[in-house]
């Protein structure tokens, strides 16, 4: 690994594969032969040459480090500019920053992970790495839910997820034609159909109206505010707590998340613009 | 001797500048500037306010002319020693496109000897809050460290508070505390001279290089009696017992909106206060746009851009972001740093265009909090 | 069929109901069936019918002039379909069987009739329905928001 000199510089990177997932959502993957070791929910500092720099969760597979995956959707100006990049280029990459899935913790417990749309990438080290442990975990639920069914990320991987013996996975769509032959509402309409108890570990991740909404309905079923985890996201410049960017009341995101237990963060996200 | 007092007259105290350019420090301290005090490159002790004062106030900065040849007879700059420690803007690393990929270098640490004239008790401990969060944490500001080492600091215990002072309810003055490498009392009392105090062997070893003589009990008994009378005309209290605790059970009090309908989220507060440290990174790129540089500079909560998410500031209202800002110094900051963000100096009252002033919007929210006890 | 009774207190919108209230209902509900692409509902049609969805998926869905019918949402096993018991009025969505669907069907005049005669089992009922409508009207919502964007 490439010593770092002050935590504003970023190492050079070079896209070592591109894979268009939809009209605006796109991974990169990036050979880090000396491993790049992470913690499932971190994210980097992501450097466009001249344009700046964007946080983004890392969707890879923390068991492979020698391969560093991210899962990117165009919405801003540095996202823009990665989406106009391809394999070959190369980028600024700092980190692994930040808080993570409490994988470890979890085990011996029955594990939801509830997705919403983009929301899947932060979880998939998560989710990996849990498959990886099988043996380690009890139940093991998948919920996932999307715009419309041509908005579904990782299609492939959820066939092999949905393959297995020992995982349950539901996929629901907000928006959908006859073509489409699965549930159709909101991704908290999957709550209906599994077991939930108040002893699952429950990692949540997706728009906040969406994370605020299934913990709401979570709670209504006895899901304790201790047992489940969330990712969110504020603005961030530099990542390691010294721009002042991201705060949340006493919280640095980019350092005490961006995965927090509920309980630690609820008083806050109750009260408005805090 | 740590610990030691020893007494300095006059030139006695220019040669104490000037053993510290020998030692090959630039010099930075007050000066008067533009009708105000700058904090700016000194050559000598000629360059000190002499015998200048000022009159602060919500909204108001005068300086007057003392009736006597004091050199540090005024409270606060507008500037504070955050100038110097977190420049406005820094070079933070360089990158260079070219057909092998990007060629990324950090500049070189700065390397200057620097000796900060005249820091107050409230400054001193404004640095050592931005210590705590620049240097101390799990990831240090690499610029800010490497100047932050090589500082001397010469303190003055002050001797004229101004209107917004409440350095006394913060617990930061008028005696500096601890953290100087020389802490000098200006007295003006029968003959003009300097009770320094050495905090540190480096400031022994420049104080050494200079005629001083030893203190007497009189000489400290003087000192005392300066930095005693100025804690009785602070400007300002601030009760700073349970302050964190009442604002964060406060988040929604209809005091927010009413300071924020003066407010013009015009940030000088931020950017006068020697403890606010957000920044941002800027990027630039030359013509070519093959070298691309990324900046450090200073921002501010205050505007409407530093919170902002998918297309949306996250505290559109200047209610949120006033909120946000004095949550901050006061409250949250205790949950971050286990300190008080606020050393009571005063600035962000003195520098507001339309004379917010937070001990009194404290002092408001505290007020209606006591009444809802008695009566809950 | 034989054990209507335990087929009503099995449903999730009667789980715990007193025993006596679900063999009052009894009379009210039958079994149904319906084939794949049949409806249970059409928009227009006055609904007459509280259905008890056993098994299969149902899509929730608005006709419209010369294109595929919107699919709002689906709903299946444990839902409840027709929640306007209370109030007459027409349908204002086609509801349709995806695949198979067995469904408890409750008469909505059967229904009245009881509910009228039995206050505490009309109380029951309603803030029930009340549950069930409020429960959809919130996920809703939050589908309009189109979050996902």
């Amino acid at each position: 690994m490439m010593p770092v000199v002050g935590p504003y510089v970023p190492r050079a990177m070079t896209i070592a594969r591109a894979t268009r997932e939809l009209a605006d959502v796109f991974t990169y993957s990036f050979d880090t032969p000396a491993g790049f070791a992470f913690r499932p929910g971190q994210f980097n500092m992501l450097y466009v040459h001249g344009i700046g720099e964007v946080a983004i969760s890392i969707s890879g597979d923390p068991a492979e480090p020698q391969r560093l995956v991210h899962t990117i959707r165009a919405v801003g100006t540095v996202t823009r500019a990665l989406d106009h990049l391809g394999e070959g280029s190369v980028l600024g990459v700092r980190g692994p920053y930040g808080s993570a899935w409490p994988v470890e913790d979890a085990k011996g417990r029955d594990v939801m992970v509830i997705a919403g749309g983009l929301g899947l990438a932060p979880l998939r080290p998560a989710i990996l790495q849990v498959l990886a442990n099988r043996a380690d975990y009890g139940r093991v639920t998948i919920l996932y839910g999307a715009r419309s069914p041509s908005e579904l990320v990782f299609r492939e991987e959820l066939q092999r997820w949905r393959g297995r013996f020992d995982v349950r996975l539901e996929v629901i769509v907000d928006h959908a034609s006859r073509d489409w032959f699965g549930p159709i509402g909101v991704v908290t309409k999957l709550l209906d159909g599994v077991p939930v108890e108040p002893d699952d570990a429950v990692f949540l991740c997706g728009p906040e109206i969406m994370m605020r909404f299934a913990t709401r309905e979570l709670e209504q079923r006895g899901v304790p505010r201790d047992a489940i985890w969330l990712s969110l996201e504020r603005s961030m410049k530099c990542g390691v707590g010294l721009c002042g960017h991201c705060q949340l009341a006493g919280s640095f995101v980019c350092k005490d998340g961006p995965v927090y237990r509920l309980d630690r963060i609820a008083p806050y996200l109750q009260v408005r613009e805090l | 001797m740590l610990g030691e007092h020893l007494v300095l007259d006059r030139e006695g105290f220019a040669a104490v500048l000037r053993a510290l350019v020998e030692t090959g420090h630039d010099l930075v301290g007050p000066t008067v500037r533009d009708g105000a005090i700058a904090l700016d490159t000194l050559h000598g002790i000629d360059e000190l306010p002499e015998g200048v004062g000022d009159e602060q106030a919500p909204g108001r900065y005068r300086l007057r002319q003392r009736d006597d040849l004091a050199l540090f007879g005024y409270a606060t700059s507008p500037h504070s020693w955050k100038r110097e420690l977190l420049p406005p803007r820094v070079p933070l690393v360089q990158i260079r496109r070219g057909p092998h990929g990007l060629a990324i270098e950090a500049p070189p640490p700065p390397s200057r000897k620097v000796a900060f004239i005249g820091v107050r008790g409230c400054e001193l401990a404004a640095i050592g809050v931005q210590d705590q969060v620049l240097r101390d944490g799990a990831y240090a500001d690499a610029d800010y460290r490497a100047r932050r080492e090589q500082v001397f600091v010469l303190a003055v215990h002050c001797s004229s508070p101004a209107g917004t002072c409440f350095c006394v309810s913060m617990g930061t003055g008028p005696r500096a505390g601890s953290g100087f490498d020389l802490g000098a009392t200006e007295i003006l009392d029968g003959e003009h001279r300097f009770v320094v105090e050495i905090g540190t062997p480096a400031g022994r070893a420049i104080i050494e290089r200079v005629a001083s003589r030893a203190s007497t009990p009189a000489d400290r008994a003087a000192a005392a009696a300066v930095t005693d009378s100025a804690a009785t005309r602070m400007g300002r209290t601030m009760p700073a017992a349970g302050l964190r605790d009442v604002v964060m059970a406060n988040l929604e009090h209809p005091r927010w909106q009413a300071v924020a309908d003066r407010c013009l989220g015009c940030a000088n507060c931020t950017m006068a206060c020697p403890t606010c440290f957000c920044t941002s990174v800027e990027d630039t790129t030359d013509l070519s746009g093959d070298v691309a540089t990324r900046a450090r500079r200073w921002d501010s909560c205050f505007t409407d851009g530093f919170a902002y998410v998918h297309g949306g500031s996250v505290r559109p209202s200047l209610r949120a972001r006033y909120r946000q800002w004095l949550t901050h110094k006061l409250a949250t900051w205790h949950d971050q740093f286990g300190t008080s963000g606020c050393v009571g100096c005063g600035r962000c009252i003195t520098w507001c265009p339309v004379g917010i002033d937070i001990t009194e919007e404290v002092a408001a929210i505290r007020g209606d909090a006591r009444t809802r006890n008695h009566d809950g | 069929m034989d054990d209507l009774e335990g087929v009503l207190k099995a449903h999730s919108f009667l789980a715990g109901l007193a025993p006596e209230h679900t063999a009052f209902l009894v009379s009210c509900a039958k079994n149904v069936r319906f084939r794949p692409g049949e409806f249970l509902m059409r928009e227009g049609d006055r609904e007459d019918t509280l259905y008890l969805i056993r098994q299969g998926t149902v899509t929730i869905e608005m006709p419209r002039l010369g294109g595929e019918p919107i699919c709002l949402e689906t709903i299946g096993p444990g839902d409840v379909l027709g929640v306007s018991l209370l109030t007459p009025r027409a349908a204002h969505l086609d509801c349709r069987a995806r695949e198979a669907v067995v469904a408890l069907a409750l008469d909505n005049a059967c229904m009245h009739r009881k509910m009228d005669e039995d206050p505490r089992l009309g109380y029951t009922i309603s803030m029930r329905l009340l549950e069930r409508t409020y429960e959809r009207l919130a996920r809703a919502r939050l589908q309009h928001l189109d979050v996902y964007r």
